[in-house]
């Protein structure tokens, strides 16, 4: 499958135009979606955009470990996570009760400026601080700016409010939840401004230098309900004395196995039919008479 | 005793004020004076128009794709007839939405000639009124054309005001909620300075055309992620209350559509619905199993009428089909009566007989007697 064609790759290599201004990932507490986040922002940084990003939960160090050496002066931090109400110093670094476009300032509003991309790392952590709704609507005015590439909002989608996340999908242009499946895959959903609205199943492979490959439609929903049910077989296979399961040999052989009913067939089937007398064999038709 | 041609010797004092504000025409079933919103078919169904003083609300369908269209069409139809207009949105920048007005045809394009539609086949539906024509003579309702957008020279010397929640004041009483008190007091600004209040003695020339875009969506409050036990929704519930009373008592008619399918707690719309005159709903196809499904597959979506206004009468208008579907044509948005295609395929395996519908009772005598039976 081609990578562009996909929509997960078009995200991801930043080959959808126009990007979509607001960006929701979301990951679950089976699985952690910090890979993807990482990718998109090493994305936008290979771009020559600057990344502003706002970390609540990790410092800044643990994070600039994973982004590349060369293009991390353009990676501006604004941590979060360190003393987020003011209570250790009298002037904090970022204080989350403030809100977003306040904290993101100088540099949204800096005239003649390149272009900027946004990152909110952990929203639900910003939520405990402030409204949700003054939250909502600083997040729309923030995606709305003259310089703002994107606006990326990752969070977790069994911590936040269900009110919050549908508010959320609201306002997003682009939404990807990342599933807990083996390969990972994701759902997404992409809203065009001219009105298009796209809902993909879309499986990937995360390189070790987050990279985001081998995008393809997701064949099946390949759950972890599925592998439980395997492991139910293999219980049961270790109590019977005989197979349950077939391999793959066994199962050729079982299909290429010809049934005494499927031999009659292949030898081609005849009609017997005896002529009546008051059959009608003449081309012509029978309701001719009528004028319809 | 007064048979036909008796005149009654009872007349009004004085002469019968004649309104003549381009764009409107009176109802010729309640007399009330009638504006276009910009789409033919949605103006038949709800009685030929919408009256003067009336608010209709649009349940948005999910992605907001076609709701934005009707209110497009009905800000259009505005533009056209020099109504003043007022746009309030939160969700996208209102000079997005008045940028991107369909423009205005003249001509419309299926205009198909009257011997083509002599009916050879089904003649006996002739007679049948089809959904009659509201693009006469005086104005009322234009063809607009979806793929070009209309030219600044028609918008520019509208009366038009934008309201994007840049300005906000504090909201008072029962109005808790910042937008909601601003945005109501921009239209009651709007409605004295321009004498529209039916209480004002001046003539009254024009209309006010009110579209109110995405109301009660997450940037407008978190109303609707609240549900009825916690006394959160009085901001809403009241907007929409003091807006019906602003626009019944001035020449204004309005647009609200509501993005329904946000809010966690069903009673919430059932209240707006409550408040307002006219509810449709728009139910899209777009990312729905309905969307793949055969008998849907020449529409885009379910068009429910969920109420109509009964005004200078009992009851609203009867409409004579409850299944109605929407479709978006290259160049217009038309509403349709759902009309399921034929069946053409010829494998289909036909089950003439309704298990359901057989005579449980009769089952001695069998089911093919026919039902009266002459002893």
């Amino acid at each position: 499958m081609n990578m562009s064609k996909t929509y997960l790759g078009k995200i991801f290599r930043r080959t959808e135009i126009p990007t979509p201004r607001t960006l929701l990932l979301t990951d679950s507490a089976k699985v952690c979606g910090r890979g993807l986040l990482y990718a998109l922002v090493n994305s936008h940084l290979g771009s020559s955009t600057d990344v502003l990003y706002l970390t609540t939960c990790l410092s800044p160090q643990e994070i600039r470990r994973f982004v590349k050496e060369e293009a991390s002066g353009k990676l501006e931090f604004y941590n979060g996570a360190k003393d987020p109400c003011g209570w250790d110093s009298d002037a904090p670094e970022v204080s989350l009760q403030l809100p977003l476009q306040e904290i993101l300032r100088h540099k949204t509003t800096a005239a003649g400026g390149g272009k900027v991309a946004i990152v909110v790392d952990r929203l639900e952590d910003v939520n405990y601080h402030q409204e949700s709704s003054q939250l909502v609507r600083s997040l729309h005015m923030l995606s709305a700016g003259d310089n703002v590439e994107q606006v990326i909002v990752y969070c977790g989608r069994d911590v936040v409010p269900e009110s919050m996340l549908a508010a959320l999908c609201h306002i997003a242009a682009a939404t990807v939840h990342l599933l807990p499946t083996s390969p990972c895959s994701c759902r997404l959903v992409l809203r065009k401004p001219s009105g298009k609205v796209i809902k993909a199943h879309e499986e990937f492979t995360l390189t070790p230098d987050l990279q985001v490959q081998d995008v393809q439609p997701a064949k099946s929903i390949r759950t972890q309900h599925v592998s439980e049910s395997s492991e139910t077989d293999v219980i049961l296979a270790a109590q019977t004395t005989f197979s349950l399961a077939l391999t793959e040999d066994q199962r050729i052989a079982k299909n290429s196995l010809l049934l005494p009913h499927t031999r009659v067939q292949t030898q081609g089937g005849h009609i017997h039919y005896t002529p009546d007398d008051v059959d009608d064999w003449d081309d012509d038709d029978p309701d001719d008479d009528l004028d319809i | 005793m007064s048979g036909p041609g008796v005149v009654s010797s009872f007349q009004k004092k004085g002469k019968t004020k004649v309104v003549s504000i381009p764009g409107t025409r009176p109802s010729i079933h309640n007399s009330q004076l009638l504006l276009s919103c910009g789409i033919p078919s949605l103006d038949y169904l709800i009685g030929g128009g919408l009256p003067v003083g009336s608010i209709i609300l649009i349940e948005q369908d999910r992605y907001d794709v076609y709701s934005k269209l009707f209110l497009k069409y009905f800000l259009a139809e505005g533009v056209m007839n020099n109504h003043m207009l007022t746009l309030a949105s939160l969700d996208v920048p209102p000079q997005a939405i008045t940028s991107d007005l369909p423009a205005p045809t003249d001509t419309e394009p299926e205009e198909v000639s009257a011997a083509s539609k002599q009916m050879t086949i089904a003649w006996r539906y002739q007679s049948k009124t089809s959904q009659p024509k509201t693009s006469v003579g005086n104005r009322f309702g234009h063809n607009y054309d979806l793929t070009k957008s209309m030219g600044t020279e028609l918008t520019s010397n509208i009366d038009m005001a934008l309201w994007d929640g840049s300005e906000l004041e504090e909201g008072r009483g029962m109005l808790k909620n910042k937008n909601y008190w601003s945005l109501l007091q921009v239209i009651k600004k709007r409605i004295e300075s321009s004498n529209l209040a039916t209480s004002s003695n001046k003539a009254k020339t024009n209309v006010l055309r009110l579209g109110l875009h995405s109301v009660g969506s997450p940037l407008w409050g978190s109303e609707f992620g609240y549900q009825e036990k916690d006394h959160k929704w009085q901001s809403l519930t009241t907007f929409l209350f003091m807006l019906r009373a602003l626009v019944r008592t001035s020449f204004s008619v309005c647009m609200v559509t509501v993005p329904a399918h946000l809010f966690t707690d069903p009673a919430l719309l059932l209240r707006l619905q409550a408040l307002a005159d006219f509810v449709v709903r728009l139910e899209s196809f777009q990312g729905s199993e309905k969307e793949t499904n055969p008998v849907f597959k020449d529409y885009h979506g379910l068009f429910h009428i969920v109420k109509l206004a009964a005004i200078n009468s009992l009851v609203p208008p009867i409409l004579d089909s409850t299944d109605w579907v929407f479709k978006l044509k290259r160049r217009k948005l038309t509403i349709e009566r759902l009309h399921l295609p034929p069946e053409l395929s010829e494998t289909v395996n036909r089950n003439q007989e309704d298990p359901l519908n057989k005579p449980i009772g009769l089952s001695c005598i069998g089911g093919n007697l026919p039902k009266n039976l002459d002893f």
